[in-house]
């Protein structure tokens, strides 16, 4: 028994000094920085990109903005729009308002890196045909309105969505907003049963080209706010795999035991995401 | 048409014309234990058959006599020669050589790898388990399985293994006929089976016979020994982290006999006076596991035999706590318990009938548990001048599986140039996918207990299938099948009918060429987490959303027997898997309020490549070298956008090499060495802003940084290989045998990789750093038979 215990001794001592860690070389990794564009186009706003670089995962330098660059904005049929503005801390701004069904191709060129490009298109408004809200009591007890909601889907075409709830409250003359989590049992939502979301995103998979009524939950806050926005945003694909993606990545960033994330990425030559989108807003008031 | 003309005129020859039905049992003269696979071959017509997984034989042949020859690797042949007047009874027990003579045996053998028309098979010695060397001194059968060609070990140590691509999931280990579903113990770096406790294995990885069903890559019969026939006898050892026991031996001489082997690690009571050292009395933990074999076998009659057997196994995890501490006149106790265990429960009960000489029948009633729980508890006590007070709370999380099952299987020998198997079987699935117990007490009285999580899922399963192992001439040998399966879950069924076909055609005495195509279904599902070996595997089954996997598998192959002590052989496979899961992005093991359903995609999976394996059986030198080069895939809609990506155990290349010399009867030494390409990743390579974090430069939510990951799984670790040589020194003693083992694994000290991660050197740069679990590891054990 005793060589035993010595022996044992001897092995958990040898793997513990020499199991180990070692730096390895990382081919895979990028020695190039690429230029990173993040824009967000609607018809509501002016062009406006934000333009940084990346690094390797390597590289431990700052992701800084790109201040020195020139973005151009095309449109999809090859028309010259407009060239941005540096307007300070790598945002580059324009004066025009894309248009309704517009597709837009946005040049970025850096002194230094490789010229990239994205593309996208604004997709459909969306009206909110219907509203209606009730206040209910959740299984557990728990105070609730019940919103529903009515559209129509646009046919044969695959559409994405965002839906969102504000609840305002006035405060000398101002008014304070703050996002609601929203419950939902309609399976194209996609939500899981108990599952709480500030923003939900879905496609039409399952009522492509129908007149659609929504139904979900909120907190009822009516006894102390004033009124209730309803957002319904139409995407693009590109925004719709980005916002997914994005989602996945920051609910799992940091966790070990999760799967590692693949973001989706439109910007050829680079990074970042070029992404459209239409919002309609609904007040309900108190 | 030749071929079945010939084929329908021998039929009727033999069934209007004399013959005479020969059967019997071929077992091991000294044991009485049955030898599997054995050869029974007649002389005078050229005409053979095997024995079944119970040592049965039966072969009908014409004319007045046969000259029949009793053969199986590793024991002298036996030869009777018979009158064919009528049906003959005839029991044979072969006598094991001390040495595998080369010139006795090539000289018999029969039973060559060009014969036979299965393909993608195996049978692995358990005499080379034994010889070869093992890591930490541990025999393991999964661990020397996984040095075949088209068998690939997932991470470093892990005794799981990847069959031509497929899953973890998708073996179907058989203990004694009874799916074992966690194989694995100390978080698989070693498996659940006691080598002591083992008679044999046979691997098939393709061509599935169609009494095999229910995974898609690969099935791992292993049979447990029936227990000595003739006297008592046992084998034990002690090694660094366990001891085990093997006791065998006849209740009733030649009628009724018992096997009983145990096993259990000691690390955690030699380490306990360590840790509660090191924690200053006030806890301690420790790990181990045990498992327990237990077999009896009854003999009533030539026709009739029963067998009972069961398998225990636990794996445990401890952590416990004690605190006590006074302040302002209250004392305060606190104790707290962590349990970390999994384990299998399985018992069969099968009895043999022979209904007729050539009618073989085994009916079976198995059970079969595998059970992972995590569990905390605390109780917190308050003493004081005014009383006691106590809280405690208790966590549970449990998942498993729990089988019962019943079958019935036929072996019907018609013919010397026929074998049929029929049967059919139900088993009754009880899924566990997560449950969580939560109880609090105060001062005695429950506060909560409640249950929550995935409630449990019932199921069942039924089978039936037929196969016939069939010649047509003297060239062609094919076995062809169907295998019928359903699957009633929820209310919803799903059926499906599986085409088997496997055949070969001699090209001449020592060559045959050799094709097969397998339809395979399986109505489970594993849910595992890709990154750490930890045992929180979650059978799933099939569901509304979530259909059974199916696969497809093709495959061509050479054998070649070359100096009658060598065989050779190459075979090439494509496989096609659907309906396959696997975690969404983002989606952790640890989970919030989704259910398993919503935490996964399905998709679809392709593997394909060539396979060669090189082996010599007998002999003092003797061993094999296999080589795999294989691909294989998967493609899910929601993962990587669509594009196909490597599966995380993909290897181009894969080489084992296990080779044994005896030098005589007191030494042999045994070698191994293992290259793998890496396995496949996911890392990320450039780092940039998020739109979140770019666009709120002023302020704002968000994560800044993502890290860009071109592929799922499309970064590949550094390679792996090792070599490990161990040595045996045997001693004979008046009436028992000693054998001293030592060896040393990773020999040269390669560094493999477990796992990479990204981390900051001393001077603040970021690098990829490898993990590596182990590096040379030397190792003894000391064994006993008698």
């Amino acid at each position: 028994m005793k060589a035993i215990l010595i022996s044992l001794v001897i092995v958990l001592f040898t793997i513990g000094i020499t199991s180990c860690e070692k730096y390895i070389d990382f081919d895979d990794a990028s020695k190039e920085s690429k230029i990173v564009l993040n824009a967000d186009i609607n018809p509501d706003s002016t062009f406006l990109v934000h333009l940084s670089r990346s690094l390797s995962v390597l590289d431990s330098r700052d992701l800084i903005s790109l201040e020195n660059g020139k973005v151009d904005v095309w449109d999809l049929e090859g028309n010259f729009v407009e060239t941005l503005d540096h307007i300070g801390n790598g945002f580059y701004r324009g004066t025009t308002y894309p248009q309704d069904y517009g597709g837009y191709r946005i040049v970025a060129d850096v002194e230094g890196y490789k010229s990239v490009q994205a593309v996208d298109s604004i997709p459909e408004k969306i009206v909110i045909k219907s509203i209606d809200t009730l206040g209910v009591s959740s299984q557990s007890n728990f105070e609730e309105l019940k919103i529903t909601i009515g559209f129509d889907d646009v046919p044969n075409k695959s559409n994405f969505y965002k839906i969102e709830v504000y609840t305002f409250q006035s405060v000398n003359g101002n008014s304070y907003g703050y996002p609601l989590a929203i419950r939902s049992d309609d399976v194209s939502l996609g939500l899981s049963g108990e599952g709480y979301y500030s923003e939900v995103f879905f496609d039409d998979v399952l009522f492509d080209g129908q007149s659609k009524e929504l139904i979900f939950y909120v907190e009822d806050t009516r006894s102390y706010d004033d009124y209730l926005e309803v957002r319904l945003t139409s995407l693009s694909e590109s925004a719709f795999l980005y916002e997914k993606t994005y989602r996945a990545f920051t609910a799992s960033n940091g966790n070990p035991f999760a799967q590692p994330v693949i973001m989706y990425n439109n910007v050829e030559n680079g990074f970042g995401i070029l992404k459209a989108q239409q919002v309609v807003i609904k007040e309900v008031s108190f | 048409m030749k071929y079945f003309t010939s084929f329908l005129f021998s039929f009727l020859f033999f069934y209007y014309y004399g013959q005479a039905t020969i059967s019997g049992y071929i077992s091991d003269g000294n044991s009485g234990e049955p030898l599997i696979g054995a050869t029974v071959f007649d002389e005078m017509t050229l005409k053979g058959t095997t024995t079944n997984p119970y040592g049965y034989f039966s072969i009908t042949l014409p004319g007045d006599s046969a000259r029949l020859r009793f053969s199986f690797v590793g024991f002298t042949p036996q030869k009777f020669s018979v009158e064919l007047a009528k049906d003959i009874k005839l029991n044979v027990e072969l006598v094991a050589q001390n040495n595998l003579d080369e010139v006795v045996i090539t000289a018999e053998s029969q039973n060559s790898i060009q014969d036979d028309s299965q393909m993608s098979s195996i049978d692995l010695s358990m005499e080379k388990v034994k010889a070869l060397p093992v890591f930490l001194g541990e025999q393991d059968v999964m661990k020397t399985l996984q040095l075949l060609p088209g068998v690939q070990s997932g991470s470093e140590g892990a005794s799981g293994i990847y069959v031509r691509g497929g899953g973890p999931d998708q073996n179907l280990i058989l203990l004694d006929g009874v799916p074992v579903y966690n194989a694995s113990h100390l978080f698989g770096f070693f498996s659940v089976f006691n080598a002591d406790a083992i008679n044999s294995v046979q691997l098939i990885k393709g061509g599935f016979p169609a009494h095999y069903g229910g995974r898609l890559s690969s099935v791992i019969d292993i049979r447990m020994k029936e227990g000595n026939m003739k006297e008592i006898h046992g084998e034990g050892s002690i090694g660094l982290i366990s001891a085990k026991l093997m006791l065998e031996g006849p209740i009733v001489k030649d009628k009724t006999s018992f096997a009983i082997s145990g096993r259990r690690t000691y690390i955690d009571l030699l380490a306990r006076p360590l840790i509660k050292a090191a924690a200053e009395g006030s806890g301690y933990g420790g790990y181990f596991f045990y498992d327990l074999n237990a077999k009896i076998n009854h003999k009533f009659s030539d026709k009739s035999r029963l067998y009972a057997s069961g398998y225990f196994g636990n794996d445990k995890f401890y952590a416990n706590f004690t605190d006590s501490y006074s302040q302002n006149g209250t004392t305060y106790d606190i104790e707290s318990v962590n349990d970390l265990k999994w384990g299998n429960a399985i018992a069969a009960l099968r009895w043999n009938y022979l209904i007729t000489p050539k009618l073989f029948s085994n009916t079976t009633l198995t059970f079969s548990k595998y059970n992972f729980n995590i569990g905390f508890s605390e109780e917190d006590t308050q003493t004081s001048s005014s009383g006691t007070t106590s809280n405690a709370f208790s966590f549970d999380y449990l998942s498993g599986i729990k089988d019962f099952s019943g079958k019935v299987d036929f072996d019907y020998n018609p013919h010397p140039d026929h074998f049929v198997k029929f049967g059919t079987g139900y088993t009754n699935h009880t899924f566990t996918p997560g449950v969580n117990t939560f109880k609090q007490d105060a001062n005695g009285s429950s506060q909560i207990d409640t249950s929550f999580g995935a409630n449990p899922i019932n199921a069942g399963e039924f089978w039936v299938y037929a196969e016939d192992d069939f010649k047509i001439g003297q060239r062609i040998k094919v076995n062809a099948g169907l295998h019928f399966s359903g699957f009633v879950v929820e209310g919803v069924t799903y059926t499906s009918l599986q085409p088997r076909i496997s055949a070969r055609y001699l090209l001449n005495e020592l060559s045959s060429i050799k094709a097969s195509f397998a339809s395979m279904a399986q109505y489970l599902h594993l849910l595992t987490n890709s990154g750490i070996g930890l045992p929180t595997d979650l059978w799933v089954p099939p569901t509304a959303d979530i259909k059974p996997q199916f696969s497809n598998q093709v495959a061509i192959g050479y054998a070649h027997t070359i100096a009658k002590k060598y065989e050779f052989s190459i075979e090439g496979y494509y496989k096609t898997m659907e309906n396959l899961i696997e975690y969404k992005d983002g989606a952790s093991f640890f989970g919030n309020n989704e259910t398993w359903e919503d935490k996964v995609e399905v998709g679809s999976g392709l593997s394909y490549g060539a396979e060669i394996l090189f082996e010599k059986k007998i002999g003092k030198t003797s061993g094999w070298v296999g080589y795999t080069l294989s691909w294989s895939n998967r493609t899910f809609e929601n993962l990587n956008f669509g594009e196909p990506f490597p599966y995380r155990y993909d290897r181009r290349h894969d080489i084992g090499a296990a080779i044994t010399h005896k030098f005589n009867d007191k030494v042999d030494i045994g070698v191994v060495w293992v290259y793998g390409t890496g396995n496949a990743v996911t890392l990320g390579t450039e780092r940039y802003n998020s739109f979140d974090a770019a666009t709120n430069f002023y302020g704002g939510f968000g994560y800044g940084e993502i890290e860009y990951i071109e592929s799922r799984n499309g970064y590949r670790m550094p390679a792996y290989h090792r070599l490990d040589i161990g040595i045996n020194l045997h001693k004979k003693m008046e009436k028992w045998e000693r054998t001293w083992s030592f060896g040393v694994y990773n020999i040269y000290n390669r560094q493999n990789p477990f796992y990479l991660y990204f981390s900051r050197d001393n001077v603040g740069d970021r690098r990829l750093t490898q993990v590596s679990l182990f590096p040379l590891i030397p190792s003894f054990s000391y064994s006993f038979k008698f």
